[in-house]
């Protein structure tokens, strides 16, 4: 603890000789004109004081070092005690809250999951200490799906939550253990099964749903599940069937339309289409314009009539037949090869025109060639 | 002193004292002066200190005392000479 001295005077060296024979010492002296500056222990600050008091020498007591000096100073000006218990009484006051949260370890556990339990337990961001249930937080973050540990600790003002996550289970996909089926009627052609075990072979008529390669593998000591992957082959007829009777009833345009527009701006309904002009209609919506925030949309209401139709076989029939045959196509696979072209079987009987198509194909018949 | 047994030997006074006062020397530019009596003067380029057996002068430039206790005196600065003016020596 030392206190330094600065003293206005000419007389240095008769000042020094005070000092030195009321035995005091005295370091760091320093000269700036006759400003002369001096530090000495607490020890011998009276004995220093006493000795300027006698001599009558002006001087400034400046400095303060250590602890008790340092309260001495701080208490000698009101302004900066209360400063400072003002400061104190607000670390104490807020190092009694928590108002950082710090959530770690999470990589497929959602954080607003762990956000949801920390709010559940009133952490909102300026929580008191006092009202944390720690071991419950963590409880419940443990309990979380996917979390296999949990560790809630508050360090300072700040409340770390840190997380370890399960491993991810390893479940077998269950569309390998899937038996492999057919999806037509079919004369079975090739079987080329990568896994499992075929139940069919060439030559051999299955219908759609027929079992084809089962998901099993046959061990010396038993059965075993086994992945069924493979393709079948077969011969499929594809067949189409169209009726069409001489009169029928159906719905027609009867050249009636009316259209409604709607205005939005920003996605908000300015003007709102009108209600529908007529009770039967086809109704068919495009837009006019959409650009600075405006969207203006418009719907044409085509009124629709049921009429009895009459059909003339005779103009219609191939017309029919067109139709039905790109039908039948469409439903054919493309990967399918043909065996010979569409045959096809048309006759009237009692005022109706049947028309029936074949076309014979061989391509995959297993249910693997249906999914997309 | 440390070394202070040693120098009573070589000058043979084992056993006596080797005096009043004594003056260090650090490579012309500290002074260390031990068992003074007080400060006669005090300027930039000379400082004379009351000894038991009389007085010290230091001339140089740029002295000053930095620290001084009742038994020590320590001077810094460019030292020129130490000298033992008489008392009628300005």
């Amino acid at each position: 603890m030392k206190t330094v001295f600065r003293v206005r005077t000419h007389r240095v060296v008769y000042l020094l000789n005070r000092l030195m024979r009321a035995g005091v010492s005295v370091d760091r002296i320093e000269r700036k004109g006759d400003l002369l500056t001096f530090r000495t222990s607490a020890r011998e600050r009276l004995a220093v004081e006493r000795v300027l008091t006698e001599g009558g020498f002006d001087r400034e007591l400046f400095g303060f070092l250590g602890a008790r000096a340092f309260f001495r100073g701080l208490f000698s000006r009101p302004f900066l005690a209360v400063s400072v218990l003002v400061t104190l009484v607000a670390l104490f006051f807020f190092n009694g809250f928590v108002y950082d949260v710090s959530i770690r370890g999470n990589r497929f556990v959602n954080t607003a999951e762990i956000w949801a339990v920390l709010s559940e337990n009133r952490v909102d961001g300026f929580t008191a200490k006092g009202a944390l249930d720690l071991p419950r937080i963590k409880r419940e973050i443990a309990a979380l799906d996917g979390v296999s540990f949990a560790s809630v600790k508050v360090i300072g003002t700040r409340l770390e939550v840190e997380v370890k996550e399960s491993l991810p289970s390893v479940t077998p996909d269950i569309s390998d253990y899937c038996p492999i089926s057919s999806g037509y009627a079919a004369v079975v052609t090739r079987v080329v099964a990568e896994s499992g075990t075929p139940r069919v072979s060439s030559g051999d008529r299955v219908e759609a749903g027929d079992l084809l390669i089962e998901p099993i593998y046959a061990f010396t000591e038993g059965d075993a599940p086994a992945p069924a992957r493979g393709e079948v082959w077969g011969v499929v007829t594809h067949s189409l069937e169209v009726v069409l009777p001489a009169v029928s009833v159906g719905s027609v345009r009867t050249g009636e339309s009316a259209s409604r527009r709607s205005v939005s701006f920003f996605g908000k309904s300015v003007v709102d289409y009108d209600p529908p002009p007529y009770a039967e209609y086809v109704c068919e919506e495009r837009l006019l314009y959409h650009g600075f925030g405006v969207k203006v949309t418009e719907r044409v209401y085509s009124e629709i009539a049921s009429r009895t139709l009459y059909h003339d076989f005779d103009l219609e029939a191939r017309t029919v037949l067109l139709n039905a045959a790109a039908e039948l196509l469409l439903s054919v696979p493309c990967d399918a090869t043909p065996r010979g072209t569409i045959r096809v079987t048309q006759k009237k009987l009692d005022n109706i025109l049947y028309t029936v198509l074949y076309y014979t194909t061989e391509q995959r018949i297993d249910s693997l060639s249906l999914v997309p | 002193m440390a070394y202070s047994e040693d120098i009573k030997k070589v000058f043979r006074r084992e056993g006596e004292g080797l005096g009043g006062s004594e003056i260090t020397l650090f490579d012309r530019s500290l002074v260390v002066i031990s068992g003074h009596k007080g400060l006669l003067s005090l300027t930039e380029t000379e400082i004379v200190v009351r000894l038991p057996s009389g007085r010290l002068g230091i001339a140089g430039t740029g002295l000053f005392v930095r620290k001084a206790s009742p038994t020590e005196i320590y001077v810094e600065g460019r030292i020129s000479a130490l000298s033992y003016p008489e008392e009628g020596d300005s």
